[in-house]
Order: C-alpha cells, then sequence, then structure tokens
C-alpha cells in the first residue's frame, strides 16, 4: 500500500472516509474511499468520492515536503471527534500541473478511530494554500 | 442581508452556539471574536474562496498526473 496510515483510517471502522460538511467547493462531497497511485515510487494517494469518481483528490503526508511544516497539534485540535493524538491522520492536497502545488494552509485531517474528516484551515497566509511542491532529500 | 449595527464589545448572536464580538475598531478596520463550536468552520472569505478554487483546481488530476481507471484500491 502506498498510503498506510490513510487506508486504515477507513479500513479500521470497516467504513468510507467521511467529510460531513464536504470540502470548500464540494458541499455534497461527503464519502471517500482511498485508492494506490499507480506509480509505487511516488508518495501520492488518492482520495476518491465515492458517489462522484470524478472527484478526486491527490494526497500527500505533510511531513514528506521540503516547506514548513504543517502543524499537526493545529490541524488535530481542530478537528471535530478527534480524542486521541495517536488516531491523526494528516495529508495535504495536490494540485498537478507543470509546476504543482501543494496546500499547506488547508490540510485534510482524518480520524482513524471514527473515519470522520476534515479540511482544516490552519492560521497562515493565504499563499500557503499554493505552496510549491516539493519534497525531502 | 440582515444588518445589524454594534459598538466594541458588543455582540450578536447566531443561532444556539455562535457569538461574533466586535472586539475593536479601529479606522477602517473592525476585530472580531467568533466562539463556535469545533464542527462549525470559520474563514475570512476571502481564504474560503481561495480554498474553494484551490480545491476546484487540484480535483482535475486526469488530464495531467493519470487516469483514474488505471488505479487500484489502497
Amino acid at each position: 500500500m502506498i498510503d498506510l496510515a490513510l487506508s486504515t483510517a477507513c479500513a479500521a471502522v470497516d467504513a468510507d472516509i467521511v467529510f460531513p460538511d464536504g470540502l470548500p467547493g464540494f458541499p455534497d462531497a461527503r464519502r471517500f474511499r482511498v485508492r494506490s497511485w499507480p506509480r509505487p515510487d511516488e508518495p501520492f494517494a488518492l482520495l476518491v468520492d465515492v458517489d462522484q469518481p470524478d472527484v478526486a483528490f491527490a494526497v500527500v503526508p505533510a511531513g514528506m515536503l521540503d516547506s514548513a511544516q504543517v502543524d499537526v497539534l493545529e490541524a488535530a485540535a481542530a478537528h471535530p471527534t478527534l480524542r486521541d493524538i495517536a488516531d491523526v491522520v494528516v495529508r495535504c492536497i495536490v494540485t498537478p500541473g507543470h509546476a504543482p502545488t501543494v496546500n499547506l494552509l488547508a490540510p485534510i485531517v482524518v480520524d482513524r478511530a471514527t473515519g470522520i474528516a476534515r479540511q482544516v484551515t490552519l492560521d497562515g497566509p493565504p499563499d500557503a494554500i499554493r505552496t510549491p511542491l516539493a519534497f525531502r532529500s | 442581508m440582515l444588518v445589524l449595527t454594534r459598538r466594541a464589545n458588543q455582540s450578536i448572536v447566531i443561532g444556539n452556539e455562535v457569538v461574533v464580538t466586535v472586539l475593536e475598531v479601529r479606522g477602517d478596520q473592525v476585530r472580531l471574536g467568533i466562539t463556535a463550536p469545533r464542527s462549525i468552520d470559520v474563514h475570512r472569505e476571502e481564504v474560503y474562496k481561495a480554498l474553494q478554487e484551490a480545491n476546484r483546481e487540484a480535483v482535475d488530476i486526469t488530464g495531467d498526473a493519470l487516469d483514474p481507471a488505471a488505479v487500484t484500491d489502497a
């Protein structure tokens, strides 16, 4: 598996990853499944809307990025159901293209215990939404 | 749109759980304090619009990164 932590977020509760309020721009996108990236040497995973398969996001662990780090504690505190920090899974949405970017301002936070997810907005400059994608060497 | 006038240190209550308080008025800027449950997201409007736009761009992955039909379950 490419993203074991994210996969077990839904496998552990034998259900989808659920965004109760959707995501900004996609208020009706509630149920997602994790799909493997076709190139296993790359650290991405796909979150695919179960009901609208055209809605799919490439995500990457924030800890692999060579840039200002996502504050996991801040992200976890913004999650509505998270009780145990050990259950938190934090991923960042990637916008592909010739100059791909990653959203460090609004990561996706998943509670492994419940499968509930939210795209939370952290305290930071708005341009962190489109941080150039670069991995730690 | 409901329009209300408030002074500094006055508040507005929305529903049963959201309170918006004017903390300070300085020139053309107003500092607001918002009390809301964790289940309710609060954004600056321009940030929220930027998030919407970024998510809409990010979801268009088929033309560049891959064909979702080629992926497998994780």
